[in-house]
């Protein structure tokens, strides 16, 4: 701790001094620098973050993992050419939490009805490592970095066409750790390889009354994640392409009628193979090589229609018809790569669903908006070579029918310019549910009031209600949230606003279990005849921001308190405390951030960090 | 089941009813432009006498001022009165002038949607949820205030979104969350706010309502020689809870083995957790009871 303080320290004097330096004068937000026929603006911050922790590091990179060392916290720059004669008009690019987990960039270019040019690229880290490996936890543990980028190109040709091509790339690597062998108390290390290529071609079109959408796009995803452990060698090629055609159309006839239709077709096929080789670790595996095989089809067909009944009174019906049909082929094979068609397993899985809704919303006044109607869905499941017995979660997984039906509604009136009041209700009921967590009755109400007592402070409660119950399983889920949020912008203290917030949720989640299977018995203890998930949340969140505090200086401060109770019992917190110097120069900016999490049922886990961030910002 | 029989005589019943409402709708009175009482090229400035804060905010910065600049636009679709209506009647004080304080979503909307429902965004808008609850474009987007921020947005996507749905914000101060509040993903990353078709205005093209998971999780989507029905079915919140919660990997129970039991029972080897064996328990092209 005494060494983060002298850091703290060190750093504070040597940043101090930042504003010294000789900088050109701040041009004025109105007219920005003007150069090279663009009119440019923007800011940019760049930081220094200090870090202490204490406890759980690996815990704090699960929940937290903001890093230490330099960053670009945010830049921003824009340019515009007014004239608009050149091959560009507008310009601009985004940077945030570069050197942070969550990195994000943002280019765009375009000129105004010729093209428009957006690149984004984000990048996102996730760890997890309770460092509990044992047989009665997960043991599943991940290091890596995905990191996804997207290219967009549309051009108009004419005012109401357009043309758009689009590239994206999601990426997974880093490592991760998982079982393989059973019984062995062992973790195995596992590289990642997974590569998500998607490329598309679309274009919007009008003829006659009707606007189209017609897209074409393709995938192709590739998992060749391989794990080098100390008793397993698995080597892992998975490949898909997939296919994806959109046709969509809408129109508005007469006065009366909007209209819109959509067909989709997909279509996937892949191959996989996973070579296993336990010879040079000495471990007999129980399991073999294989290969898999499988293709899918999907149709989808969707329409819209709303008919304007009255000027009070509109109808609206939404349908939609789907199926998937898929097959796969898994065989075992050691080496030649051709099936011995021993040990050959074909699966079939086909769905045909039909889901439709009718409502009608009533606008009886202008204050006052009210809908209900009533929601349909029939889903219908062969399947072959799925499983099939008892234990297999449903009452049966490979030929089930579903038909789910139920009334919803809301209204929303604004009796006053200050308050406001909506509701809502979704009810359903599901005949055959397909698990056996799958509820037959589901009902959720929600309530909210905005009031707004004074120009400035604003407020908002809301209650919401979940209940979804199977008495065939014995399963009932009951959630309750209380939010009630107050913001406060007083308009005789320019530069101030507060906000508080508390949010109160209780869940209850009971399951019996009866279908336990004999063989549970033996080992150890009896097994469980019943699981009960029950958790309440109390949440406090607050900030207060204040500019003016003397001349340039401002403060903000932001945080937030969350405590589970009963099951996974835990606390965790976040605050943040920022000062700044606004000048004509640079603005020199210091914020304190202390966060904590106090896991109650494995303490090894909790950790508590401190973190000083040296910034400065320098608006163009 | 003939599914090529039931998608063709879809298709055949969807064209007869467009069509047959075509018919009927064109033997309505055509849609009516109002052309009276436009000030036309008296305007911006014309409103701008008596509304010059809002004007002078509107003209540096909004797109919208480029349709008074465009000469091919008809008179209804620019400037002030393309969304207001006609000036004169304003003047007048006479009916026809809209505005938008205090209305519903249908008044609201119905301007903005004279022109941005040609986009294929906004096909369902009209049947979408955020409208049929009555809010409305100017909720989220702000017509002609300073300053001019991306889409129009009155303030940061996830702050809007936020301020009507306080319920899901707080999920996000748990543990285990979706990183929203750190800037890893937006709500629209996920969720479409102009309308969908799908349970929760989900994103997606579709498997079954749940794609969008799948597009940051592109290994979980499979498809698989053997699927874990439940996820086929039900989707991926059967097992998780999306926003955030209290319990490891987002699960809607505090561990694994709890989520497992529910569905299948108590197998075998009753205080382990199943996913030691099971650990393709999303899918997997090898082992029908997702070993590896």
């Amino acid at each position: 701790m005494k060494r983060f303080l002298l850091k703290v320290i060190l750093m504070f004097f040597c940043t101090s001094s930042f504003h010294l330096l000789p900088t050109s004068d701040a041009i004025s937000e109105n007219t920005g620098l003007t150069l090279g026929g663009f009119q440019w603006g923007g800011s940019i911050e760049l930081g220094y973050r200090l870090r202490h922790i204490d406890g759980s590091k690996d815990r704090y990179k699960e929940v937290l993992n903001l890093t230490e060392g330099l960053k670009l916290l945010d830049l921003s720059l824009w340019g515009k050419d007014s004239e608009k004669k050149g091959l560009v008009d507008y310009f601009s690019l985004n940077l945030n939490g570069i050197g942070d987990p969550f990195a994000f960039s943002r280019l765009e270019v375009k000129k105004d009805k010729t093209y428009d040019l957006v690149a984004t690229y984000r990048e996102s880290k996730y760890f997890f490592d309770r460092g509990d490996d044992s047989f009665l936890t997960d043991n599943h543990n991940f290091n890596s970095k995905q990191r996804m980028g997207t290219l967009n190109l549309t051009i108009f040709p004419k005012d109401d066409f357009r043309l758009n091509i689009g590239y994206s790339r999601t990426q997974r690597d880093g490592e991760g750790s998982f079982p393989r062998l059973f019984f062995a108390p062992s973790v195995e290390e596992q590289d990642f390889r997974e590569r998500l290529n998607q490329y598309s071609l679309s274009a919007d079109f009008p003829i006659g009354n009707w606007d189209f959408h017609v897209k074409q796009s393709y995938w192709n995803y590739e998992n060749k994640d391989n794990m080098e452990g100390s008793y397993q060698i698995e080597k892992r090629n998975e490949k898909v392409g997939t296919y994806v055609s959109t046709l969509q159309a809408r129109t508005q006839l007469g006065e009366r009628w909007d209209i819109d239709m959509g067909y989709i077709y997909g279509h996937s096929d892949g191959r996989a193979e996973l070579t296993l080789n336990t010879e040079s670790t000495g471990v007999e595996s129980v399991f073999t090589s294989g290969k898999g095989k499988f293709d899918f089809d999907t149709h989808i067909l969707e329409l819209g229609l709303s008919h304007l009944l009255r000027k009070d009174l509109i109808l609206h019906l939404d349908y939609r018809f789907h199926t998937f049909d898929q097959d796969g082929l898994s065989y075992p094979y050691s080496g030649t790569g051709v099936s011995s068609g021993q040990g050959d397993t074909n699966t079939v899985y086909n769905l045909l669903a039909h889901t439709g809704t009718l409502q009608l919303e009533y606008l009886p006044r202008e204050n006052l908006t009210l809908r209900g109607g009533y929601r349909v869905q029939y889903r219908d499941i062969d399947a072959e070579n799925w499983n099939t017995n008892q234990n297999d979660g449903g009452h049966n997984s490979s030929d089930t029918n579903t038909l789910t039906h139920g009334w919803i509604g809301s209204g929303d009136w604004k009796p006053y310019k200050s308050l406001s009041i909506y509701g809502e209700y979704q009810g359903a009921q599901f005949d055959n549910p397909y698990t056996r967590i799958s509820p037959e009755k589901e009902n959720i109400a929600r309530i909210k009031i905005k009031y707004i007592p004074i120009k400035g402070l604003n407020f908002i409660g809301n209650v919401s209600w979940k209940r979804r119950t199977n008495p065939d399983q014995e399963y009932r889920v009951d959630v309750k949230d209380y939010v009630i949020t107050g913001t406060y912008q007083p308009s005789f203290i320019q530069g101030l606003s507060l906000d508080a917030s508390f949010t109160y949720e209780n869940i209850h989640n009971k399951k019996d279990i009866t279908n336990n299977s004999s063989d549970s018995v033996s080992f150890f203890t009896s097994p469980f005849t019943s699981f009960t998930f029950d958790s309440d949340a109390f949440i406090y969140s607050g900030g207060i921001s204040y500019e003016g505090i003397f001349k340039g200086l401002g403060a903000k401060f932001y945080g937030h308190y969350a405590k589970t109770l009963k099951d996974n019992n835990q606390i965790y917190a976040d605050g943040a405390l920022s000062f700044w110097y606004k000048n004509k120069w640079v603005t020199p900016i210091i914020t304190l951030e202390r966060a904590y999490l106090l896991d109650r049922v494995n303490h090894h886990d909790s950790f508590a960090a401190n973190l000083v961030t040296f910034s400065l910002r320098k608006e163009l | 089941m003939n599914r090529g029989r039931h998608l063709a005589i879809l298709f055949i019943a969807s064209a007869i009813s467009v069509f047959s409402i075509s018919f009927s709708a064109f033997s309505q009175e055509k849609t009516k432009v109002e052309k009276e009482g436009y000030l036309e090229s008296r305007t911006p400035e014309a409103c701008m006498a008596c509304h010059e804060e809002i004007f002078e905010a509107f003209k540096k910065e909004d797109p919208h001022y480029q349709t008074v600049l465009d000469p091919k636009l008809p008179v209804e679709k620019k400037g002030c009165e393309s969304c207001h209506g006609p000036g004169q009647k304003h003047l007048n004080k006479e009916e026809g002038f809209i505005s938008f304080k205090d209305k519903n979503a249908k008044i609201r909307s119905d301007p903005c949607l004279k022109c941005h429902q040609r986009e294929k965004t906004f096909f369902q808008f009209n049947r979408g949820v955020h409208k049929l609850s009555a809010v409305g474009c100017n909720d989220c987007h702000q017509i002609h205030k300073s300053p001019w921020t991306k889409n129009l947005l009155k303030g940061k996507e996830t702050d809007l979104c936020f301020s009507c749905h306080p319920e899901v914000k707080y999920k996000f101060y748990l543990p285990t969350r979706h990183k929203v509040l750190e800037g890893a993903l937006t709500c629209s990353d996920c969720h479409a706010s102009h309308g969908t078709r799908t349970r929760a205005s989900l994103r997606n093209w579709n498997k079954f309502d749940m794609d969008i998971c799948f597009k940051c999780h592109p290994e979980k989507r499979g498809p698989w020689v053997f699927e874990h029905p439940a996820l086929k079915f039900e989707g991926c919140t059967i097992c998780h809870e999306p926003m955030g919660s209290p319990n490891r990997f987002l699960l809607i129970r505090r561990d694994v083995r709890s989520v497992c039991i529910q569905c299948h029972g108590q197998r075998h080897f009753n205080p382990y957790s199943c996913v030691n064996c099971h650990t393709q328990i999303h899918g997997s092209n090898f082992s029908r009871y997702f070993h590896h």
